[in-house]
């Protein structure tokens, strides 16, 4: 009778899970299927699909533009998650202080995430171009007659990207920080005032510490978030100058949407789950372990 | 074992709506049933000034005709041939289409477009009212895939204030331009010695489509060819091809087109460059801004022979197996129609594609147009070939790195030539 009942309320359960099922099932898993079926045939909307075996993922491997794509996001994550994560403390330490006015500093600094990518990139578009921009008129005006390409220089494109991410994404890790800092006891820190730790060494001894786990998670999300970087360079620098900031994901829409070689455009996409997956399983290591320490 | 199976189950169920989805969702076009009215759908890729002209020439087409009925969709264009290929795989496709030349080819070779020519002589459409050149870009095997609308070319603009003060514009109010390259290039020397360091001698989009538009006008000059005669190899890195890239090279060393210029049409707005090459679609925008006084010009010949760059648009009949052939006689009386009152078309500075348009008086009253309308007898179109999407894109690209400065002219030719080749062999 009891287990007639359990079933029951299984049943009930697989019922309210259904339709995130179906739509998981549709959504996700049959094109991640789909796109491992792709990567290994001549693809093409509107033709008939020839199975080619591993000849899409040779074509990848010795394709230069891949090579470039692939180490162009990896400069990407080591330069954008340090900096986001950085930033992103520093600036949830300063809104969690006792000053006043946190409150619109806080909504100020989380604002940007909620503008679309196009308006984002207008607007640092605007700040960055050459001759007439923001940033070169000020700059004129103040006397440097030097001009300097933020956009069309491989270096400097960089830049802008990471200085027009960091604005518009910062504020959500700030957040996340934010929370963190939120559950760290008080009496901690009144415990620390006791013992006469100045400031810095109650950072060092206290908050890093406490904020351990959630700067694995921050480090995690930030890493597998700046590996999918597509857009902000798409829009501010075309992937420019010529194939300099074009990033994974680009090349592969690129290839896939433009060129129309669906099949090596979904080997390349494999390549990019794959470092994906490497670090949400990574994730999964770190938190399973951390509850076990709590037990 | 017991979730399993409910996972089963619901695997099962899902089956079942996807094939509930594939079977038969209808297509976009309908033959009115009870009326004599032939519905169509037509899509194309405009934005701004232009979807506004050709959504004006759909009503006013809507409006004359009892018969047929037009239903205009725009589509974006970064995602616009995407969604006609994924249209025609799902049946969903629409009646008729706008497709650029350039594509037609790979259109074509993917099985997404039809051949015209039972249609259009069903629809008495009759391919010498339009302009030889034009019609040609259309065309595979000698079969014709596209109605063209028009053409939509490389051209120069060039301050009239700027060069006056420069000394280089005659009594009419034209440029004095000396024989050749080196009279372009002195041309563009004495605009750069008259002005300060804020004007641009030639202001052009320092990467994307300008660098590789400006690069195949000053080729085609030279006679030069994109691909070998059955476009299975890279003909293009030779003695005419480097010339051409080393004079533009030449342009950007000498200060006279400045490197990376992220939006010269806004330099050239601005009142702000001398000379300016740009789309014949900037035309309309342009004389917007009164406190700009140009004059549209066909892009300079500098070479051997008269050339410029161009596309155009042309309508497509992309594959429909529900679409009857009455439905594509009336898509083709359309397309025709359109093309013979493109008048309104050439107001966004567009060059019509029949004739019998471009000699009306309409279209002769229209400032600026005429001026230019000649090239449409030279454009040198884009090889048909069904990687040029592809291509286009990598020259884009590369000619993009060279006007930066990141590779010489030679490099760059050698890069192209093999990664073309590779395009071409995969």
């Amino acid at each position: 009778m009891k287990k007639w009942i359990g079933k029951s309320e299984n049943l009930a359960a697989y019922l309210f899970l259904a339709p995130f099922l179906i739509i998981y099932a549709l959504f996700m898993v049959y094109p991640i299927i789909r796109g491992f079926f792709i990567s290994f045939h001549t693809y093409q909307v509107g033709v008939e699909p020839i199975f080619t075996g591993l000849e899409n993922y040779k074509t990848m491997i010795e394709d230069a533009y891949f090579w470039e794509a692939l180490g162009n996001t990896l400069y990407f994550v080591v330069i954008s998650t340090p900096v986001l994560i950085a930033i992103g403390l520093l600036m949830a330490l300063l809104v969690n202080s006792k000053l006043k006015g946190t409150t619109f500093v806080r909504a100020t600094f989380f604002l940007p995430f909620i503008l679309s990518i196009s308006v984002m990139a207008s607007v640092w578009v605007f700040i960055f171009q050459p001759y007439t921009g923001l940033l070169t008129s000020i700059l004129l005006s103040i006397g440097v007659e030097q001009d300097i390409f933020w956009l069309t220089d491989d270096v400097l494109a960089w830049m802008a990207i990471l200085v027009a991410t960091v604005w518009w994404t910062v504020g959500f890790n700030m957040i996340l920080f934010l929370a963190g800092l939120q559950e760290i006891p008080r009496e901690q820190y009144e415990a620390a005032e006791i013992d006469g730790a100045g400031p810095f060494r109650t950072f060092i001894s206290i908050t890093l510490p406490s904020l351990k786990s959630i700067i694995v998670l921050i480090v995690i999300l930030q890493t597998i978030n700046s590996f999918k970087l597509f857009g902000q360079p798409y829009l501010m620098t075309g992937g420019g100058p010529g194939t300099s900031t074009r990033p994974l994901v680009q090349y592969i829409y690129e290839k896939g949407f433009i060129e129309q070689q669906m099949g090596v455009a979904s080997s390349m996409s494999y390549v990019l789950f794959f470092i994906t997956i490497i670090f949400a399983f990574l994730q999964f290591k770190f938190f399973s372990r951390r509850n076990e320490e709590d037990k | 074992m017991r979730n399993v199976s409910v996972f089963t189950l619901m695997l099962l169920s899902l089956l079942f709506l996807v094939a509930g989805c594939s079977s038969d969702a209808g297509s976009g076009s309908t033959s009115g049933g009870e009326s004599n009215t032939t519905k169509l759908t037509f899509w194309a890729p405009f934005s701004g000034g232009d979807a506004d002209f050709m959504k004006a020439m759909v009503d006013d087409f809507n409006e004359q005709h009892e018969d047929i009925e037009v239903d205009y969709l725009t589509v974006t264009f970064d995602e616009y041939y995407t969604k006609l290929r994924t249209s025609v795989t799902s049946n969903q496709a629409p009646d008729i289409a706008i497709a650029h030349s350039s594509r037609i080819a790979e259109l074509q070779s993917a099985n997404l477009i039809e051949s015209l020519d039972s249609p259009a002589s069903k629809a008495n459409l009759d391919w010498s009212t339009y302009n030889e050149n034009v019609v040609n870009s259309a065309m595979v095997d000698n079969q014709h895939y596209g109605v063209p609308l028009d053409t939509h070319a490389e051209i120069m603009f060039v301050n009239k204030m700027l060069l006056d003060k420069a000394g280089v514009l005659n009594e009419e109010g034209l440029p004095v331009l000396g024989e050749g390259a080196e009279g372009f290039t002195e041309f563009l020397t004495q605009i750069k010695k008259s002005s300060g360091k804020e004007i641009f001698p030639l202001s052009s989009t320092s990467a994307g489509n300008q660098p590789r538009w400006i690069w195949w006008s000053l080729y085609s000059q030279l006679g030069g060819e994109l691909l070998n005669e059955d476009g299975t190899k890279a003909a293009f890195n030779n003695e005419k091809g480097l010339q051409a890239l080393e004079y533009m090279g030449g342009l950007i060393d000498q200060g006279l087109w400045p490197k990376n210029i992220q939006d010269g049409g806004e330099l050239f707005l601005a009142n702000r460059a001398g000379a300016h090459f740009n789309g014949v679609w900037m035309t309309g925008a342009i004389e917007q801004n009164e406190a700009l006084d140009f004059v549209a010009l066909p892009f300079p010949q500098l070479f051997d022979e008269p050339a410029t760059w161009g596309d155009s648009h042309t309508f497509a009949l992309p594959v429909n197996e529900k679409q009857t052939e009455e439905e594509k006689v009336a898509a083709l009386k359309f397309a025709d129609w359109i093309a013979e009152h493109a008048i309104t078309w050439a107001e966004a500075g567009h060059i019509p594609s029949k004739t019998a348009v471009i000699e009306s008086k309409e279209f002769q009253a229209l400032p600026y147009r005429k001026d230019y309308a000649e090239i449409i007898d030279y454009v040198s179109f884009m090889p048909p070939s069904k990687d040029m999407t592809a291509i286009n894109d990598l020259l884009g690209d590369q000619l993009s790195v060279f006007t930066n400065g990141g590779t010489s002219a030679q490099e760059t030719l050698d890069i192209l030539e093999k990664e073309v080749n590779k395009i071409i062999a995969n």
